[in-house]
């Protein structure tokens, strides 16, 4: 009897730990995240374009506790590989895409899983050496899904986040790359 | 959804600033089926050079690379001939400043031994084409010979070995006005070549080189013509002549930063897909005026 009611303690206090009124608060609402990171290329893409510096920035909304919208714009820029001449240029992408962010919140941690879809465009026809881009094509529609982490800081207004996301540009010739990043979220 | 992409586009442009943003125009096709927009390059899009010419010497490789550029709008023809009216001269459609182009080139020693290798750079505007062979026409094998607009500096290159280098934006920026000089000016090439105009302002036209019964050149004087650098003309075709010491290889891209936007979007694969879309110059070739017999 004892044993059974200190087995029905422990399973209390774990529930007690676990359940949100214990959580560290954070706001929901409108969020606005910006970040920095890197994107990598992903073969057959990689020989051609080095990885470079990310710039990303997300506005949205928590409909709910578990899930929000978001439009997105990130920025990366790369040194172009290709075969010499040219050598030593670089190039940018920029992306615009809205997405929708499914998570949970465990205490501090967050975690998440995302995915969306937009438009990309690329700084010039470096890459067309290598067929990548074709002449006079600079736009491509852009798939992306990731995930990542959140960490709530006490200010209920802010969390610190680490995502990965890869996403396809079918337009150019259906590069793939991985763009990871950390991130400042501000949630109003 | 046409209009929403252009409007996307347009905000993404005016974001990043993308028309100062390079392209690039390779010796190779964009469109494997396509031709090299580029003359007497192999299907690699390069050159090779520096073996027996079958003559006892070595020969020697040229090539040029014209840049696709769009028609000329109505609107543009008319303000430039408003122009041209004002100023009393020809004011070209490409002028100094429009474009900004470099030319990188590598060249790969095909021998096991090192060897030197010189790069000319020269080219035409739209109204002439300067070539330093056909400007030496009349002159003396022992007088100095017309020098290109650029390069021609000796470069040591190791066996098997590669090297790689770049036509910056200012020369080429200095070549257009010197063509310019050397053309329209009169101005006698090498001190055309000998002096920095980049950032001139206005170069006066001289009377063309005149020779005295010995065959010395007499001074030039202004006829009272002055360029300003709204009507300097820039180049619209790179001209490279590529002379090796040994069996050498040579490939260039060209880079422009378009930054009146007249370069054709879809740039050499325009040659065949609208080739009707893009602007034919026809220059003359230069040939300065020949001391007498």
């Amino acid at each position: 009897m004892a044993v059974g009611m200190k087995r029905l303690a422990v399973i209390t206090l774990a529930l007690f730990a676990s359940s949100p009124a214990l959580a560290r608060p954070a706001s929901k609402g409108w969020f606005a995240e910006g970040g920095l990171g890197a994107v990598t290329f992903l073969p057959s893409a990689s020989g051609d374009a080095a990885p470079g510096p990310a710039l990303n920035l997300r506005v949205g909304r928590d409909l709910f506790s578990w899930f929000s919208l978001g439009i997105g714009l990130a920025a990366s820029s790369h040194e172009a590989t290709v075969p010499a001449p040219p050598e030593g240029e670089w190039f940018q992408i920029y992306r615009a895409s809205a997405d929708g962010r499914l998570g949970g919140r465990l205490d501090r941690i967050a975690l998440f899983i995302e995915g969306g879809a937009g438009f990309a465009m690329i700084s010039s026809n470096v890459l067309g050496k290598v067929m990548i881009t074709e002449p006079g094509e600079n736009f491509s529609v852009v798939f992306h899904a990731g995930a990542g982490f959140e960490y709530q800081i006490e200010n209920r207004h802010y969390a610190f986040g680490l995502a990965v996301d890869g996403f396809l540009l079918p337009n150019f010739d259906a590069i793939r790359a991985l763009d990871s990043r950390v991130y400042l979220r501000y949630t109003y | 959804m046409r209009a929403a992409i252009a409007s996307f586009a347009s905000l993404t442009c005016s974001l990043a600033a993308c028309s100062n943003d390079p392209v690039y125009v390779s010796c190779v096709p964009s469109d494997p089926g396509a031709v090299s927009i580029c003359t007497n390059v192999d299907m690699r899009g390069g050159i090779e050079a520096g073996v027996d010419d079958g003559m006892g010497g070595l020969a020697i490789a040229q090539t040029s690379l014209p840049l696709p550029i769009e028609l000329e709008t109505m609107l543009d023809a008319q303000a430039r001939a408003n122009r041209a009216a004002e100023l009393m001269l020809d004011v070209p459609y490409v002028k100094v400043g429009d474009i900004e182009v470099s030319v990188e080139w590598r060249i790969t020693n095909l021998t096991d031994q090192e060897g030197e290798v010189l790069i000319q750079l020269n080219g035409a505007n739209e109204y002439w084409a300067y070539d330093p062979v056909m400007a030496a026409v009349g002159l003396d094998e022992d007088e100095p010979q017309p020098p290109g607009l650029e390069g021609d500096v000796p470069l040591h290159i190791a066996a098997n070995g590669t090297l790689t280098g770049l036509f910056r934006e200012d020369q080429l920026r200095e070549a257009s006005i010197d063509l310019d000089q050397i053309t329209r000016g009169n101005v006698n090439p090498f001190r055309a070549t000998l002096t920095i105009s980049k950032n001139a302002t206005e170069f006066a036209q001289v009377t063309p080189q005149a020779y005295d019964a010995n065959g010395e050149p007499l001074p030039q004087d202004t006829t009272g013509i002055v360029y300003p650098r709204e009507a300097f003309a820039q180049i619209v075709r790179v001209d490279l002549v590529f002379k090796p010491d040994r069996h050498m290889r040579l490939e260039y891209t060209v880079r422009v930063r378009d930054l009146r936007g007249i370069m054709h979007e879809l740039l050499d694969a325009a040659m065949v897909e609208a080739p009707d879309e893009l602007t034919v110059f026809e220059p003359m070739i230069y040939v300065p005026p020949a001391p007498p017999a």
